[in-house]
């Protein structure tokens, strides 16, 4: 009686070593994925799918680890129906089990993207290993395979400096935005939304991207770049926004953390530039008449940072002028955003979702049509802007002292 | 040898006792008799017997000296008593005057002052004998503790002597409430037990029981406190130490005026204190030397370290068998890099390293001082790189076995890190089958474990459970002094009330019916 | 009763594991989509309610358990088939939460490993603490409260500092009227988790302060309710209604979104562990009041000796119980509204009123059967 309690600790104890291991993995049987590439094959049915796998010791930092004999990943890619298939179907080629719980980045590539990827995320759902919180981009004029493929510098592990590109690009310049795969679940999912998925291309020779020379050189032949915006409708994309449409678009989705605006002088050719600091977006959408009205309003903060003329900043009025030029320049930008989307008849901005929030009746009566209604929608785009500081100088060397 | 319980007196002539004595300790060349003459008419002769090397020397012959000078001064019995019985009176007198001194009545009882260290008196033809405390010998000086260091504090610490150790608490707390209770424990050892607390400070049930278990321990032989600590713990499958041990007066000293009771030993300088709790384990006297805040800072330290020694290797093994997903990136490329061409799977590795950094522990503990370094250097050279750079285990598991070894020296106590040591390598089994899933089995089933057990009837995890606010501001904390200032009170007094009756019932009758 | 007795401090520590118990990782209240945390909020004030009648039947008995004062209450043949469906529910509902465990473990973790061996492990750790006494169990929820606690304040500080949270996730609130919270709330976020907590009757006997009874359990709930209806409403918020009414366990999917500095990421294994503890003592409470109750209605002494009998029943039941985890919800669902709310609702409310009415009648005579 007494000694039951030591009995059912060594019950516990046995149960559970003879259980053996069954999830137990090894990590010298395991290979770490880091990217994901879906292709569409032409004419068929069937995705070609391929794996970024890490060589772990090319990354070793041990100095007698070794390394450069092989590249630091290694694709390896199959051709199947579903993403499952293809990932157990890649056993026969990888000489390890695959490893889904570091992937980065899934690479969607363009022709893929257009035929539509609704059903495409529904895996990454539902497996354990893969997570939510994997970048999203779509490989533009190429597949997603290649871009895979290509070694980079400074990151050893490309998808590393995929994900790191896109971070900076999208905090920095603000032309692309970093989405995961449950922002774009939800953005498929929502009536009042469209996703927007930020583009890759490669830059240079795709075919010498893919050795370690690329990456011996200081000019490597091929580098990964993002670029633009893919704009999606019901699944399938419509077209690239690049420049000013990709600004705008990230303006509206309120994304925008910082970013370099250029501004021309007042008479000359000249330009200045001016650093983004801050940038607040707020959208409202009511229904007059059975037509929507959006109503935008900017909030903007920035710093010149460099001119190219000589405006004399000590007078206030001239940098008032600025900062009104700069407005115009910010109400043009998200004005050719929003009519790029109405041309397509695209809401990718989430004035359906805005419209649901302030005003559930409305939205109920206008959800079936809403995308013919956007389309013909009447817009009010207002920005305020504000030059907080000039630098470390005010005066520009290039201003004739009187 | 067991002490003959039927009664041989001293009645007779004094050789023929003086052989029974030789005869009853085989001729042993240390005991030594000597013969003195106390009373010259008629010649009254007494013997002076004792052991070489447990007596002082110098008190001996001053004992010697008065006895035989104790015949020419004046008179005190009365005078129709014979000679003998007259010498004997005026001797006792002088004993008694000279230290303490009792009569013995039986044989036994001569050998048992004998054996422990007393010079007995025995007048020819008296049935009685007269017994002087002449304790005395070699022992080691009071000297600093080496198993419980502090910085700052009092650097001396228990030696092998009872009555030196005694001392040493009653020079720290001068109050009459200070009570002392001795035993002899031990049927074949004869040792003297000191049992010390504060009269009003402790709970008189405890002090019952501790008095109740150390007679029901029956004991033969005790050497160390270990022996008692074994006997009269609570439970005995357990890894944990339910009862205290320090070798440092002042903890004694800090415990009984909480309302600890401490149990002293003869021959050992590690003295016991009961009840204790989980908490006090990691409690160093230097805690309360120190500034509050640093000494709460080293509570928490502890406390960590005794979790990283406890669970470092499991979570390390689960992390990269079961919950790949749960490490960087970064970290885990590494760590699958080191891990590259490793021909053994993270548990036997980990296994591995484990035992060989137990054993190379236990080499540098049983060597001696000189060789321990030795051993140390080897030890640092084949596991730490020789195995690596031949492949045979990963960096990882190197620094992670070493982070575990450092953080398994940090606790104070030494049988509480070892309990450490133990389960740890069970949590392993569990963390190699079931990844975090066992350890967090694993967890409750110990703390559960842990929960269950009492000391002397105090909640072994008490007061973190069952809860006891007003306690935690000396556990994980160490709350500045003056909360402490109405400190007199009885420790955990209403924890202790309940379970202790359970004790008593436990004790006397069957297994308490759990669960009801 | 020569055990410890369970104070005020450890039911209140024992009714917040309890609540969170599975609640927390399997969310039948995300059925109201993105007013999920309304129809929490609902859910509590009638768990309140509810444990309030309990109270009222416990004291009117405080010294009884639950299956014992109903035999007092319908007399011996028909409260013994009473407290046998008590006990049958309690078995049932234990294993369910057993299977919600190994299930959860299975899905996100162990997916190669047998649920039974899962389950086995998880009972046999259970059995363990239960056969230790009650005060164990109890002593051990004080600890456990602390762990709880604190992962959720840095749980939720990292959410917040890894600025995911979208409120306007959770907007407008009511798009659906409140047709979707009522059915949802009454019966699904009412009796799972509040109107488990009838196998609290089976543990009242043992408090050490019967006066603070109601006031800690009321705390208690309110307490716990109100931290689960925050917990829905922060996975609301940062996964969206949709994503998080679609997964099955929704704080997991949650918590792997977070991301600070790129390096206190993927810590869905530490949430899933906590969901873990605090099913542990759901269970845990529910295989007691079985065992007790078992005890009391077989008069079984010392009632330990049933702790492994009854832990294979559990054990098997949490096998049979169904075929698939979709089943398994969808029977859940099915069950609460059904056999459930007749157990934890209509039973006691008959007890309280068949005691009710023999007090009147039985007044000027003495009210013991």
């Amino acid at each position: 009686m007494k000694r039951k309690p030591i009995l059912l600790l060594w019950l516990l104890l046995i149960v559970v070593v003879l259980s053996g291991c069954w999830n137990s993995k090894e990590l010298s049987h395991l290979a770490i994925v880091s990217a994901i590439g879906v292709d569409k094959l032409p004419d068929t049915a069937h995705y070609r799918i391929s794996f970024q796998v890490v060589n772990p010791s090319e990354i070793s930092s041990d100095v007698q680890g070794g390394g450069g004999k092989t590249t630091a990943i290694t694709v390896f890619a199959d051709n199947g129906k579903t993403l499952f298939e293809v990932i157990r179907k890649a056993s026969r080629k990888a000489p390890r089990e695959l490893l889904f719980s570091h992937v980065k980045v899934l690479v969607i590539g363009e022709p893929l993207a257009r035929e539509g990827i609704t059903e495409l995320f529904d895996t990454f759902e539902r497996l354990n290993q893969t997570r939510l919180t994997t970048k999203v981009l779509v490989a533009r004029n190429a597949t997603a395979e290649t871009v895979l493929g290509v070694v980079t510098p400074m990151e050893e592990i490309p998808a590393d400096a995929m994900a790191g590109k896109l971070q900076f690009s999208a905090s920095l310049w603000s032309e692309n935005v970093e989405y995961t795969i449950d922002d774009i679940i939800r953005a498929l999912v929502s009536m009042g939304k469209e996703p927007v998925i930020s583009g890759v291309v490669i830059q240079g020779e795709p075919e010498r991207g893919a050795t370690q020379a690329n990456v011996r050189r200081t000019t490597p032949d091929a580098t990964i770049m993002m670029r633009g915006l893919a704009m999606f409708k019901e699944g399938k994309m419509q077209r690239w926004l690049d420049g000013v449409e990709a600004r705008g678009t990230v303006r509206l989705l309120d994304k925008v953390k910082s970013s370099a605006v250029e501004l021309e002088c007042a008479e000359e050719k000249n330009v200045l530039s001016i650093e983004l600091t801050r940038s607040k977006t707020s959208k409202k959408v009511s229904i007059h008449n059975g037509r929507p009205k959006l109503e935008v309003s900017i909030i903007q903060e920035g710093n010149l940072v460099e001119m190219k003329c000589a405006i004399d900043l000590t007078r206030m009025h001239e940098l008032m002028k600025l900062e009104k030029k700069w407005s115009q320049q910010t109400v043009k930008d998200v004005t050719a955003a929003i009519q790029a989307a109405r041309k397509q008849q695209v809401d990718i901005f989430g004035f359906g979702e805005s419209l649901n929030r302030s005003n559930n009746k409305e939205w109920k009566r206008v959800v079936k049509d809403w995308d013919a209604l956007f389309a013909q929608s009447e817009i009010q785009v207002k920005a305020d802007s504000f030059i907080r500081n000039t630098g470390n100088r005010i005066k520009s060397y290039m201003q004739q002292q009187p | 040898m067991r002490f003959t319980t039927e009664e041989s007196s001293l009645q007779g002539e004094l050789p023929a006792i003086m052989e029974q004595l030789k005869l009853k300790l085989g001729n042993s060349p240390d005991l030594i008799m000597r013969h003195i003459r106390i009373a010259s008419s008629p010649v009254v002769i007494a013997a002076v017997i004792y052991f070489e090397g447990l007596i002082d020397r110098q008190l001996v012959n001053d004992l010697v000296l008065c006895s035989s000078l104790s015949a020419s001064s004046g008179d005190a019995s009365p005078q129709d008593a014979s000679a003998q019985e007259r010498a004997y009176g005026l001797l006792f007198n002088h004993v008694s005057a000279r230290g303490e001194a009792s009569v013995v009545r039986t044989l036994d009882g001569v050998l048992e002052a004998v054996l422990s260290g007393c010079t007995v008196l025995i007048v020819d033809g008296i049935g009685e004998a007269i017994s002087c405390s002449t304790k005395g010998g070699e022992s080691r000086g009071i000297e600093e503790p080496t198993t419980q260091v502090v910085i700052r504090g009092p650097k001396d610490s228990f030696n092998e002597s009872l009555s030196t150790n005694i001392a040493l608490i009653r020079r720290r707390i001068k109050n009459p409430d200070l009570w002392l209770e001795k035993l002899k424990l031990g049927d074949k050892t004869r040792t003297d037990v000191a049992i010390m607390y504060m009269k009003h400070t402790v709970d008189d049930g405890l002090v019952e029981e501790v008095k109740r278990r150390l007679q029901r321990a029956n004991l033969s032989v005790v050497l160390e406190t270990g022996a008692i600590e074994e006997m009269i713990q609570d439970q005995t499958a357990t890894f944990f130490p339910t009862i205290y041990n320090t070798e440092r007066p002042d903890v004694i000293a800090a415990n009984l005026l909480e309302g600890c009771v401490a149990i002293l030993v003869d021959g050992t300088p590690f003295g016991l204190l009961a009840p204790t709790v989980f908490a006090q384990f990691f409690q160093s006297p230097d805690d309360y030397y120190y500034r509050f805040d640093v000494g709460i800072f080293l509570r928490i330290l502890r406390y960590t370290c005794y979790l990283i020694s406890l669970l470092l290797p499991s979570v390390y093994i689960a992390a990269i068998t079961f919950h790949q997903d749960m490490v960087p990136t970064t970290l885990l490329i590494s760590i699958a890099s080191a891990r590259e061409g490793i021909p053994f799977p993270a548990f036997i590795e980990a296994m591995l390293m484990e035992l060989s950094f137990e054993v190379l522990r236990e080499a540098g503990v049983r060597m001696p001082r000189a060789m321990g370094q030795a051993v140390s250097i080897v030890g640092a050279l084949v596991l730490g790189q020789a195995a690596v750079q031949a492949g045979i285990v990963s960096t990882a598991m190197v620094i992670v076995v070493s982070i575990t070894g450092i953080a398994s020296f940090s606790t104070p106590a030494y049988n509480v890190a070892i309990a450490a040591r133990l389960i740890r390598l069970f949590i392993m089994v569990l963390a190699a089958t079931l990844g975090f899933y066992g350890i967090l089995l694993g967890c409750i089933v110990l703390l559960a474990h842990m929960c269950s057990l009492q000391s002397f009837g105090v909640p072994y995890m008490a007061p973190f459970a069952p809860f006891r606010l007003i306690d935690q501001k000396d556990t994980i904390l160490r709350m500045p002094r003056w909360p402490f200032i109405k400190r007199d009170r009885k420790i955990y007094e209403e924890q202790a009330a309940e379970p202790w009756l359970q004790q008593q019932k436990r004790s006397g009758s069957s297994d308490p019916a759990k669960g009801e | 009763m020569n055990t410890p007795k369970i104070s005020a401090g450890q039911l209140f520590a024992l009714i917040i594991l309890f609540v969170f118990g599975t609640a927390i990782a399997v969310n039948y209240g995300l059925d109201a989509k993105k007013d999920a945390w309304i129809a929490i909020l609902l859910g509590t004030f009638s768990g309140c309610l509810l444990f309030m009648l309990f109270s009222y039947l416990y004291r009117q008995y405080p010294d009884l358990t639950l299956t014992c004062y109903t035999q007092r209450i319908m007399g011996k043949y028909v409260g013994w088939l009473l407290g046998m469906i008590f006990v049958l529910y309690f078995i049932y509902d234990a294993a369910r939460d057993v299977r919600d465990a190994g299930e959860l473990l299975n899905t996100s973790v162990y997916d190669a490993t047998p649920i039974f061996v899962l389950n086995a492990v998880m009972l046999l750790a259970i059995a363990y603490v239960l056969d230790k006494g009650l005060y164990v169990l109890a002593r051990l929820s004080e600890i456990f409260i602390v762990i709880i606690a604190a992962s959720g304040i840095v749980g939720s500080i990292l959410v917040f500092a890894s600025r995911i949270i979208d409120l306007n996730n959770l907007l407008p609130v009511l798009e659906y009227g409140w047709k979707p919270i009522l059915t949802t709330t009454y019966p699904s976020t009412f009796i799972f988790p509040f109107g488990e907590m009838l196998c609290f009757s089976m543990l009242f006997p043992l408090l050490k302060n019967p006066e603070l009874q109601l006031k800690t359990g009321l705390l208690a709930i309110v307490l716990s309710g109100l931290a689960l209806s925050y917990t829905i409403a922060i996975d609301i918020a940062v996964l969206g209604a949709d994503i998080s009414s679609r997964s099955i366990f929704a704080l997991l999917t949650m918590v792997s979104k977070v991301n600070i500095a790129d390096f206190l990421q993927r810590l869905d294994p530490i949430a899933l562990f906590t969901m873990l503890i605090v099913d542990f003592f759901k269970i845990a409470m529910l295989y007691y009041a079985a065992v007790i109750g078992t005890a009391d209605l077989f008069q079984v002494k010392p009632s330990r000796k049933l702790v492994v009998p009854v832990g294979c029943v559990i054990l098997i039941t949490s096998m049979s119980i169904t075929g698939s985890f979709n089943e398994h919800l969808l029977e859940g669902k099915l069950s609460i509204s059904n056999f459930q709310l007749m157990v934890v609702v209509g039973i006691p409310l008959l007890l309280a009123a068949v005691h009710l009415i023999r007090k009147y009648i039985g007044k000027g005579q003495s009210v013991d059967p």
